[in-house]
């Protein structure tokens, strides 16, 4: 399969937008983008990641990826729930949801651009200690951002 | 008075609860159009809003919305959007359908009561 280049400005810079734009506006946090070397970053183990296929003249696969103590944290927050009366489905669902607005507003930067998606139902992955592993030739987009002190993983895989 | 909430996430149904009941009106769920026409048959007599979310499974947002503003008992009730989907032709398309108001996730929970106090102020 021939992999495509994408316009890595414009898709990262709507990325890094809308998780900004998400995560601010939700939780009240400020949020930073991390910057550390390629090799180092891909290796972080999560538990809970929530993801979606997204759909377009681009198809590709979305996954927002974190620990459940950051989870916790940002739910509380959206929610004015206490972590400790917090479920494990509230969790789940939380970073679900973050996804489909997050792509939501990416979606929206990308407007009249061979980027632009449907959006689909999102889901979660849950499991100590997992991590996602793309091959190597697929074009992708990988951004950690900091709230809090703790780390979000942002990954956009194109699959063609 | 009853403000109804169909959204597919419980997080955001959470967070409306929030708004709804510090404006101390009472918050029904459903998670989708069907389950929200369930509890629209039982209850519309005391339901002042529909806050509606476009994605979801089953019975999305927009033919909910069709159904609902084809039905004359249900049609009086204001419904705003609540959606992540930020398509110009989508929200044109709501308000075609009947859709009083829109609102984009995502909001903060002040965002949100002061659309439900508009929505409920001035029928939105
Ligand atoms: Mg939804």
């Amino acid at each position: 399969m021939l992999i495509m280049n994408i316009d890595r400005e414009l898709v990262e810079g709507a990325c890094t937008n809308a998780v900004k734009d998400v995560i601010e506006t939700m939780t009240g946090f400020n949020i930073d983008e991390h910057y550390k070397n390629d090799e180092e970053d891909h290796i972080s183990t999560v538990e809970i990641s929530g993801m979606m296929f997204i759909f377009g003249k681009r198809n590709a696969i979305f996954s927002l990826s974190m620990t459940k103590e950051s989870a916790a944290t940002i739910v509380a927050y959206m929610t004015g729930i206490p972590p400790f009366e917090l479920e494990d489905e509230d969790l789940y669902d939380g970073v679900a949801e973050l996804v489909n607005m997050i792509t939501g507003r990416i979606k929206a930067q990308l407007i009249n651009t061979e980027y632009y998606f449907d959006l689909t139902p999102p889901f979660t992955i849950v499991g100590k200690n997992h991590y996602i592993v793309h091959k190597s030739c697929v074009t992708n987009i990988f951004k950690k951002f900091i709230v809090e002190n703790l780390e979000i993983d942002l990954k956009v895989y194109y699959l063609d | 008075m009853k403000i109804l909430s169909i959204d597919d996430s419980s997080i955001v149904r959470k967070i409306i609860r929030g708004a709804v009941e510090t404006l101390g009106y009472e918050l029904l769920e459903a998670c989708d159009g069907i389950e929200g026409f369930l509890v629209l048959e039982k209850e519309y007599k005391n339901i002042g809003l529909i806050l509606l979310d476009w994605n979801m499974p089953g019975m999305n947002g927009y033919e909910f919305l069709k159904k609902a503003k084809a039905n004359n008992e249900y049609k009086k009730i204001p419904v705003m959007m609540v959606t992540t989907e930020t398509e110009e032709g989508n929200i044109v398309k709501s308000i075609q359908a009947g859709a009083e108001n829109y609102m984009i996730k995502p909001f903060t929970i002040e965002e949100m009561m002061k659309k439900i106090l508009e929505c409920l102020g001035n029928g939105c």
